[in-house]
């Protein structure tokens, strides 16, 4: 494919999550605390490793290390798609399903050390609604409502910047962080045999912030991080019924590893810090933050085959601290476990690889105000212009 | 040109995840705060909010309605109805040995004038009906209970007001027993509507004959054989005459109103124009009423029900609404024109049973008009004519009412409205 070519398809997909990422559909009641649920722009290749994506060994489109795209021997694309369901505990449980574009990334080489990147992914979910019944007494009797507020959209980050390799081994990478997100606030009260009543509310979201990252690729053993951070992430009211607010963008540090154990075995390992305590005081009304630790890890097997093509096999495992509280008094921090496995299927040499991954796992528990199993699949397709 | 099949996956994929979106719904009390929503109820006087321009009347008359009227000393309100019949035939066909065969030489038989009844109000059972020759020509387009005839031209009055009867043909009685259903039946002998079948007939007059009684009548029709000549003697072909030339008059009119008093609809099509005062504040405290109260322009709320309340109250002459009444509003954008103001669209909230009209039963102590959407549009747009008009239409929904409405003046206007509030930000 010719870099024009490919450059036509990038925009058509920048456009399309461009379309969609305004409608983000939820991640759980998660949605509803604090600034919303955090989304990880992870590929379907390193969710399967148990969310090891900083220091993956061969060069790879990622938004979590700007350093992982140098050594891109072309031009190319990646896309994911992401969907979840999760089961709540109780009696009324009913699964809830949602599918979104988690991340889409396009890189562009410049000779045989730098690569530029361009990328959009989703950061916070802000997609939940709750209803409630009630009576009103009315001259003319008692008179059923229904009440119901729902929030609908997100915060993305697009992220613009490059690679390049400083020395054999080293690559290092920076990217400039734009947030950038919208709000909608409808509140709606119906009477029955009355008017409705329709409230809403619009806000806009933005901030800027930086993320710095290197790779050092060993024979064997690979080593990466990246670090995030930022000013503030400003949401304003579209209208001046109201004022708008700041909270403090966390500090985020990502670290990994992986290693060749076997020819065709490779194991990941990576860790992640996010300083969101230093919102605590800015959403104290609403539950506070926490900093929020992530770690997992995973296998890859590469001696397997599928229709006569090479098929990666991995298996991995993931624990995520959440890092907003619920408002209710008594409530803790929720944490999420998962089991993680996938598929990966190569095609024309690798300039094309599918890959296919999926997540089993806990969220919640006695304490957190929520207690629920869920489930997701995540999709990635990533192509080179060679 | 390999992965551009990959790439071709895109927009299906874009597609299905854009398709199985749900959004995860908690219930019970995890409202965000601030999201509190306060619906308040207040009834105020009318006259707080409304300004009443006139009551008018004598849109309509008898030839307006679908129905014929008879009173017989109802309240003292008298009322008699008229009609002609058409569709007496030339000659009749009749077969005999087999053969069709036509005859205009024929005869009557005894006939029946069938009165389908619609709304009755009696002092007393059996109704009693006459049925009259008239013994005047009359135009049933301009006929009163003093005038027979007045075509501008001429003016003929009647030489007995309220009709001049010729023979008494029957009388009918009608008692209200299920099998007798909504008819009630004047028979009539065979000279009799040999007379009425000859084209110089100047009709039939009906007046009540129970004191206390007010009945209107849907149809009438006559019912008879002819006779032919030529025929056997047991040979009679079925007649039907349909009505023509209905017409009603009554005394005395449609009483006015009283000072203090609100008129709709009836044979006169009474209106009562009111203008809407909008500059109202109400109170908006999201939480418990405090007082006093934080109040705000009603613009600034938003609105669940606005209705006039109207209480009904008796109404004099023998005009009482006997049969439900349909009530609506329609908007006036010039009621400096009192009563000659033209009546714009409906304002009524629709409702799918009645669409705009609400009915008032005979027997109901309230009518609700509730007129929100009105309401909310003037209080935002403010080149809305704020003026609008009671009526109860002929044609409307319902079965259109001799009697006229009357409602206490004090009418409430009854306020459901709901604060506005959002949500603080987390």
């Amino acid at each position: 494919m010719s870099r024009p070519r490919i450059l036509a398809g990038a925009a058509l997909c920048a456009a399309l999550c461009t379309a969609f990422a305004g409608a983000l559909p939820a991640q759980s009641s998660l949605s509803a605390r604090g600034l919303g649920y955090p989304l990880e722009p992870l590929t379907a290749r390193a969710r399967a490793l148990g969310g090891a994506e900083a220091a993956l060994p061969e060069p790879a489109l990622s938004l979590v290390n700007p350093a992982a795209v140098v050594g891109l021997p072309a031009g190319g694309f990646s896309v994911t798609f992401q969907s979840d369901g999760f089961t709540p505990e109780g009696d009324d449980a009913d699964e809830t399903t949602t599918t979104r574009f988690p991340a889409v990334q396009v890189a562009f080489p410049f000779g045989e050390r730098a690569v530029l990147t361009v990328g959009y992914a989703a950061f916070l979910d802000q997609n939940w609604r709750v209803e409630r019944e009630d009576t009103l007494d009315l001259s003319s009797g008692r008179t059923p409502v229904v009440d119901r507020f729902a929030a609908s959209g997100g915060v993305a980050r697009f992220r613009a910047g490059g690679g390049y390799r400083v020395l054999g081994r080293l690559d290092v990478g920076a990217t400039i962080d734009v947030y950038t997100g919208a709000l909608r606030d409808t509140l709606v009260r119906f009477i029955r045999d009355f008017e409705t009543t329709r409230l809403g509310a619009d806000y806009r979201w933005q901030g800027v912030g930086l993320t710095g990252g290197a790779r050092w690729r060993g024979e064997a053993f690979s080593v990466g991080a990246s670090l995030s951070a930022g000013g503030t992430l400003e949401v304003e009211p579209r209208d001046s019924a109201a004022g708008g607010k700041s909270y403090t963008l966390p500090v985020t540090f990502n670290a990994g590893a992986s290693a060749r154990v076997a020819q065709q075995l490779l194991v990941a390992a990576s860790l992640r810090w996010q300083g969101w305590s230093a919102a605590d005081g800015e959403l104290a009304e609403s539950g506070g933050a926490r900093d929020a630790l992530s770690a997992g890890g995973g296998i890859e097997f590469e001696g397997f085959s599928l229709l006569g093509r090479r098929a990666p096999l991995r298996l991995g495992a993931r624990m995520t601290q959440l890092p907003f509280r619920d408002d209710a008094a008594g409530t803790e921090f929720a944490d999420e476990r998962a089991l993680t496995g996938g598929l990966g299927l190569q095609f024309a040499g690798g300039q094309a690889n599918l890959d296919l991954a999926g997540e089993i796992g806990r969220r919640g528990g006695d304490t957190a105000g929520l207690d629920e199993s869920f489930w997701r699949v995540s999709l990635s397709l990533s192509l080179l212009s060679r | 040109m390999r992965y551009l099949r990959f790439a071709a996956l895109l927009p299906l994929l874009a597609a299905a995840a854009a398709c199985t979106d749900e959004t995860p719904t908690l219930s019970g009390d995890d409202f965000p705060p601030g999201t509190e929503l306060v619906t308040r109820e207040v009834i105020v006087p009318a006259s707080e909010f409304l300004n009443i321009l006139g009551v008018f009347s004598g849109y309509t008359g008898s030839r307006d309605f679908r129905d014929l009227v008879v009173a017989e000393n109802y309240d003292g309100l008298y009322a008699h109805a008229f009609s002609g019949f058409a569709g007496f035939p030339d000659k009749v066909t009749y077969r005999r040995a087999g053969a069709t065969r036509n005859d205009s030489l024929f005869s009557y038989g005894p006939g029946r004038i069938v009165l389908r009844l619609d709304t009755l109000a009696a002092s007393e059972l059996p109704l009693r009906l006459q049925l009259w020759e008239l013994g005047q020509r009359y135009d049933p387009r301009t006929t009163t209970w003093t005038t027979a005839i007045d075509t501008g031209a001429v003016e003929t009055p009647w030489t007995v007001p309220g009709g001049t009867p010729g023979q008494l043909l029957s009388q009918g009685f009608y008692n209200g027993a299920v099998a007798e259903g909504d008819s009630l039946v004047f028979d009539i002998d065979a000279e009799a509507v040999g007379r009425l079948a000859d084209t110089a007939s100047l009709g039939v007059m009906i007046t009540g004959l129970t004191e206390g009684t007010r009945v209107q009548i849907r149809e009438l029709v006559l019912r008879t054989t002819a006779l032919p000549d030529s025929a056997d003697p047991d040979t009679a072909i079925t007649v039907n005459a349909s009505s023509t030339r209905k017409a009603f008059v009554f005394t005395p009119d449609q009483p006015s109103p009283g000072p203090g008093v609100l008129a709709i609809g009836g044979i006169r099509s009474a209106r009562t124009l009111f203008e809407l005062d909008l500059e109202q504040l109400v109170c908006a405290d999201p939480l418990e009423l405090p007082t006093p109260c934080d109040p705000v322009p009603l613009g600034e709320v938003r609105l669940n029900r606005v209705s006039l309340l109207l209480r009904p109250v008796d109404t004099p002459g023998g005009y009482d609404p006997i049969a439900p009444l349909a009530v609506t509003a329609r908007a006036v954008s010039e009621p400096e024109l009192g009563r000659y103001a033209p009546l714009g669209n409906f304002i009524v909230d629709s409702d799918t049973a009645s669409g705009p009209y609400r009915i008032l039963q005979p027997g109901d102590t309230l009518l609700e008009i509730p007129i929100t959407g009105f309401t909310d549009a003037t209080t935002r747009v403010d080149s809305l004519p704020t003026a609008f008009a009671l009526v109860s239409e002929f044609g409307g929904i319902g079965v259109p009412t001799f009697g006229v409405g009357f409602f206490e003046a004090g009418a409430r206007l009854r306020l459901v409205y709901t604060v506005p509030v959002r949500r603080r930000l987390p």
